[in-house]
């Protein structure tokens, strides 16, 4: 670093090269820079990858527990769970490697103002969702499975609802997923394979998904495919978690069961479920 | 204190106004410009045009409906009965350009092009992009805004948005009403993607939106001058701060809502479709929790105008400085609290209920700044000019546009003035002679500043009574016609509405007639209009200690803030002389 | 605490040196009165674009929890046709990029140019990956089996018949998501750009290192609420 081995070019910067400020002299007060610590941050890292590692085996622990205990968790464990876990993470992000901790308040205040406008913004939404039946009866049709029965090419009511960007395709009036079932032949003439060949990915995946999921879905079951696989057994299952027919009146939007309904939620499924699509 | 030298005029500097010589040079100068005077200028003028364009097309919607669509048979000429359509007005008037369209369907793009270039190109920059970029640095006693290449970018992008609107208005325009409402919006006449293009639009200017707003807040944090305290502030950069929290917040919801009505449109995503199990009433959500926080976006900055005008014109202390400081920050804070009254009829009970006393809640720091800016006026030294009779007039018109809100937000009124014409002349109070007649004021109350011309008196006052009566007139009458029936967004409608329907369009030729009178006394000042003095109404805040107009660094040097901006009891405004002030003799006790 | 810098000026070019774009030739703006007000200010400003990326992600979120409450059953279903492995590679990724993000402000701030370039470089390596992993073992995966958003749905094996609405806010979840990873990548390449070239960066003037980082950041928390409510629903 001796001046007199650098070329005449370094003589004219006007600045000492050893003095960090460089051109701006007068920047006395940048040592209330923080420095992180590289430890600091090698170990907020390792702690993150461990919170990742929580959060995989608190998800697969929850599959072990219903599988192995039959018990079945309500939907509130999982989200609690899993957004715990993930609220702890964003706060080491935020307070170590993005510096919140070591920074100005304001700049935390920022950030903790407009998380608390996500949450009004979530909550306040959410609370609309039951209700909207009491106070005009004409509101309160039911949204049912599949939606209003109603494909997506019906007949519009007016040439100017005529949908004219999303490709089109003609549902004949059932539901995009009952319209995918039963033409997947069509839809994916490689499919058919599956049917030759139980031993493809798609086979071994629905294999795996049977065996380690409590719930069945034999009702929708209209092309007898998984039960060509071997997977022709019903077990009983709970509707604790399953969707209600949603209408304006419905009780008990946020209880897993509803007393009322538990029975017909269920059977009121199936039958929903028979009669489309044939 | 003033610390402009006394003889000033041996700096050189010019003007922020004076350019290189030459068209191009002068023109690439204003293009590349990073002063926010500029900046703020070429605002002004897009605001302004944008506010000419959607009063034409309010005026074409007016303009239709002086008679009802009626179809009869008559006998012609030839004693047979034909049958006759009449009341077709946009038809016959616009037929030769909008070729095949029935009349109900001219309509209908008319008040959406009203709705949306007035909503998304005017009003929303209105006073933060235009009066907000001149005077923020300025009051603050700073040379610049926070981040000047960011807020030359953030012009540029109103340009580019506001460029796809009138793209889709010139291909034949939408017909969905400003506010897009699914299911209509996302399965209508999607030829020439109209509905996309005018959607791309208001999400572009959101971005402007949100940069201009991030720029004001980290000015007012960081850039006051020495001297200068949050509450040494004039409130009209509360009243900007305020809104720039907003605008940050409440912004980027529309982008994503926006967003996903696009791809509702163009893949049938489902979220919004009952066919699909979506929910069209969660856009009806989502729209809201920015439209609405924008509303105050619109008001906030007119407050904080009606707060600088009220004070200087009546030469008198703010009544309730903090009050109307803490305030500012209340509405902004309620004003997310409250979307859903714009739901009330399609919602659940529950969250009607919450929301409808949330609603009241924010008549609550409303009504502290009317009574506090009632109360500056007490034995203050009231000069009727033309600013200060646009800030009376906001006193009137706000109020009843306020005080009107409140039926709405009670659950059981909204159910019959929903989607009525009492919405309509609610939010005109409330939009236009809130923030209209307040940006007027401004206007004129920063004219001389903004350019070093004073405008002819007699006439910008001509125009305001001219406003004033024709605003009256076309909205008063609104309110009848939403309590007795008549639904908004309609060309036709029954006998029984006419005349309240042709007073109303009566009073619209009144206002715009008054608007124009402001146009050529505007285009009188910048051509030919006298010099302005430097602190011509005797404001004490800082912008008055700068020249008219002032230089492109703002001060010579670094002001220094020894007093309050609202102090004319005990100091002598800048650049006048004590001769021309006599302070009150109780020097300060009001 | 003490600087320790590496300002060792005697490799690095004349011509680097004296641009006016080295860290330390570069002025703060004229209407500043100190850089360390500019900086505190840029990062201020930062803060506040952050909450507005937030924010913009707030909607996806919400309509999630709306329809998740709704149909619970068809986002269940949803969820277990993404492997849950992918989703923590990419997790992991995102983390350790971050790591280096963090370090890279660090090393400016130290001077260390070698370091920083290379954490800027694996930075936007740790970018490249998650994109790929996203890509070919997710998008590139489901897409010809008909696991598709809105009408381009056509998986025969669905169940539930809102699963179609679970694959549209899936992928512009982590469609919008990826499209943030690609701009935060850009801007790093940027600060590699600049920092070969000119050697922009250091202890005083570090600052688009520090926003750069801090965009990265916010990309990785909502990567890291993205992937339980996506992948690990029970």
């Amino acid at each position: 670093m001796s001046q007199d081995t650098t070329n005449s070019d370094t003589t004219t910067l006007g600045w000492d090269p050893t003095d960090p400020h460089g051109i701006n002299p007068h920047d006395d007060d940048h040592h209330g820079h923080f420095v992180a610590d590289y430890r600091m941050q090698v170990t907020i890292l390792a702690i993150l990858l461990a919170f990742t590692v929580v959060t995989v085996g608190f998800y697969n622990l929850e599959q072990w527990v219903e599988v192995s205990f039959g018990i079945l968790l309500p939907k509130w464990v999982n989200i609690a769970g899993v957004m715990s876990i993930a609220v702890v993470k964003a706060v080491l992000v935020g307070a170590f490697f993005m510096q919140l901790k070591y920074d100005k308040v304001l700049n935390t205040f920022v950030i903790l103002f407009c998380l608390f406008c996500v949450a009004l913004f979530l909550g306040f939404a959410m609370i609309d969702l039951d209700d909207r039946g009491l106070v005009d009866p004409m509101k309160a049709g039911e949204i049912q499975a599949g939606g209003t029965g109603v494909g997506l090419n019906a007949a519009p009511a007016d040439p100017r609802f005529a949908v004219d960007l999303a490709p089109k395709i003609n549902t004949g009036g059932k539901s995009l997923v009952q319209y995918a079932r039963l033409n997947g032949n069509k839809l994916h003439p490689g499919l058919n394979a599956y049917r030759d060949n139980p031993d493809m990915d798609e086979a071994d995946f629905w294999s795996e998904f049977y065996g380690s999921h409590a719930t069945h879905r034999d009702e929708l079951d209209e092309s007898n495919y998984f039960e060509s696989l071997g997977f022709a057994h019903h077990d009983a299952v709970s509707t604790a978690n399953a969707s209600h027919p949603r209408h304006g009146i419905t009780p008990g939007l946020f209880s897993d069961v509803d007393p009322a309904e538990g029975h017909s939620a269920g059977g009121e499924h199936a039958t929903e479920s028979h009669d489309d699509g044939h | 204190m003033s610390t402009l030298d006394a003889h000033a005029g041996h700096h050189d500097e010019g003007s922020y106004l004076s350019g290189p010589p030459g068209i191009i040079a002068h023109i690439w100068q204003w293009g590349t410009t990073v002063d926010h005077k500029k900046i703020g200028v070429m605002y002004l003028f897009a605001v302004l045009t944008m506010f000419f364009i959607g009063g034409m097309a309010a005026m074409a919607v007016r303009y239709d409906l002086l008679e009802p669509i009626r179809t009869q048979e008559v006998l012609n000429a030839a004693g047979e009965l034909e049958t006759v359509t009449s009341g077709e007005k946009l038809k016959e008037l616009l037929g030769g350009i909008t070729g095949d369209l029935s009349d109900v369907q001219i309509y209908n793009r008319a008040f959406t092009l009203h709705g949306a270039v007035m909503v998304f190109m005017f009003i929303v920059p209105s006073i933060p992009a235009s009066l907000g970029n001149f005077f923020l640095p300025i009051m603050l006693g700073a040379k610049d805004v926070a981040f000047p290449r960011l807020n030359l970018l953030s012009w540029y992008i109103y340009v580019f948005g506001s460029l796809f609107g009138i793209m889709s208005i010139l291909l034949g325009g939408v017909d969905t009403g400003w506010t897009f409402y699914t299911p209509y919006s996302t399965t209508t006449d999607a030829d020439h993607w109209r509905v996309v293009l005018m959607v791309t639009a208001a999400f572009v200017l959101g971005f402007s939106s949100i940069l201009t707003g991030l720029n004001f807040v980290v000015t007012v944090h960081k850039l006051r001058a020495p001297g200068m305290g949050w509450f040494d502030m004039p409130l009209m950069i509360w009243a900007i701060y305020a809104t720039s929290i907003i605008q940050v917040l409440a912004t980027p919801v529309i982008g994503i809502t926006l967003l996903l009505l696009v791809f509702e449109r163009i893949m049938h995503i489902g979220i919004f479709d009952p066919s699909m199990g979506g929910d069209p009433v969660l856009y009806q959500h989502f729209f809201w929790f920015y439209s609405h926080p924008v509303v105050y976006v619109m008001i906030l900055p007119a407050m904080g105008i009606i707060s600088e005008i009220l004070t200087v014109h009546s030469r008198k202390h703010i009544f309730g400085y903090r009050a109307i400081a803490f305030s500012s920050l209340g509405i902004a804070g309620v004003s997310f609290l409250v979307w859903g009254h714009h739901i009330f009829t399609a919602m659940g009970e529950l969250a009607a209920i919450l929301f409808s006393g949330l609603t009241f809640l924010v008549a609550i720091p409303t009504a502290i700044k009317m009574f506090n800016w009632i109360a500056t006026l007490y034995k203050g030294s009231i000069v009727v000019n033309t600013p200060m009779f646009y800030g009376l007039m906001f006193l009137f018109t706000f109020s009843i546009g306020g005080l009107t809100g409140l039926p709405l937000a009670t659950l059981t009124t909204d159910l019959h003035l929903h989607d009525s014409y009492y919405v309509v002349a609610h939010f005109h109070y409330v939009m236009m002679g809130g923030t209209v007649i307040a940006f007027m004021g401004g206007i004129h109350h920063w004219w001389p500043k903004m350019f070093g011309k004073m405008y002819n008196e007699r006439f910008a006052m001509l125009g305001a009574v001219l406003v004033f009566i024709g605003f009256n007139v076309t909205f008063f009458t609104q309110f009848f016609l939403g309590t007795r029936g008549m639904p908004r967004r309609y060309a036709n409608y029954v006998d029984e509405f006419q005349t309240l329907h042709q007073i109303s369009t009566y009073g619209s030729w009144i206002l715009f007639a008054g608007f124009l009178v402001h146009l050529f006394v505007f285009i009188q000042s910048l051509l030919a209009g006298d010099k302005a003095p430097a602190n011509p109404w005797g404001g004490l805040t800082l912008e008055w200690e700068a020249e008219s107009p002032p230089i492109e660094h703002n001060f010579h040097h670094e002001p220094i803030v020894t007093h309050g901006p609202y102090d004319f009891e005990t100091v002598v405004p800048p650049h006048w002389d004590p001769k021309d002030y006599p302070l009150p003799e109780n020097g300060g006790q009001h | 605490m003490t600087m320790m810098t590496d300002t060792d000026t005697t490799n690095i070019p004349a011509r680097i040196l004296q641009s006016p774009k080295h860290w330390r030739n570069r002025p703060f703006a004229h209407h500043w009165r100190t850089g360390d007000e500019e900086f505190d200010a840029a990062k201020l400003g930062m803060w506040l674009f952050l909450s507005t990326e937030i924010l913009l992600f707030a909607g996806i979120f919400c309509g999630y929890a709306i329809f998740r409450l709704l149909y619970p059953e068809a986002w269940a279903n949803g969820s277990h046709y993404l492997d849950w492995r992918f989703g923590a590679a990419n997790t992991a990724v995102l983390l350790v990029s971050s790591w280096t993000a963090a370090n890279s402000v660090r090393l400016a701030q130290l001077d260390k140019q070698f370091w920083f370039k290379i954490n800027i470089v694996i930075t936007i390596i740790c970018a490249a990956l998650f994109l790929f992993i996203k890509l070919k073992f997710e998008y590139l995966a489901k897409l010809p089996a008909g696991k598709a958003p809105g009408t381009f749905f056509s998986y025969p094996f669905a169940h539930d018949p809102h699963e179609p609405l679970w694959w549209s806010l899936y992928y512009i979840g982590t469609g919008l998501h990826a499209f943030h990873v690609i701009v935060g990548a850009i801007l790093f390449a940027v600060v590699l750009w600049r920092a070969f070239r000119y050697q922009s960066y250091g202890p005083t003037q570090y600052t688009l290192v520090e926003n750069s980082a801090l965009y990265w950041h916010i990309v990785d928390v909502i990567w890291i609420f993205l992937f339980p409510l996506l992948y690990l629903i029970h």
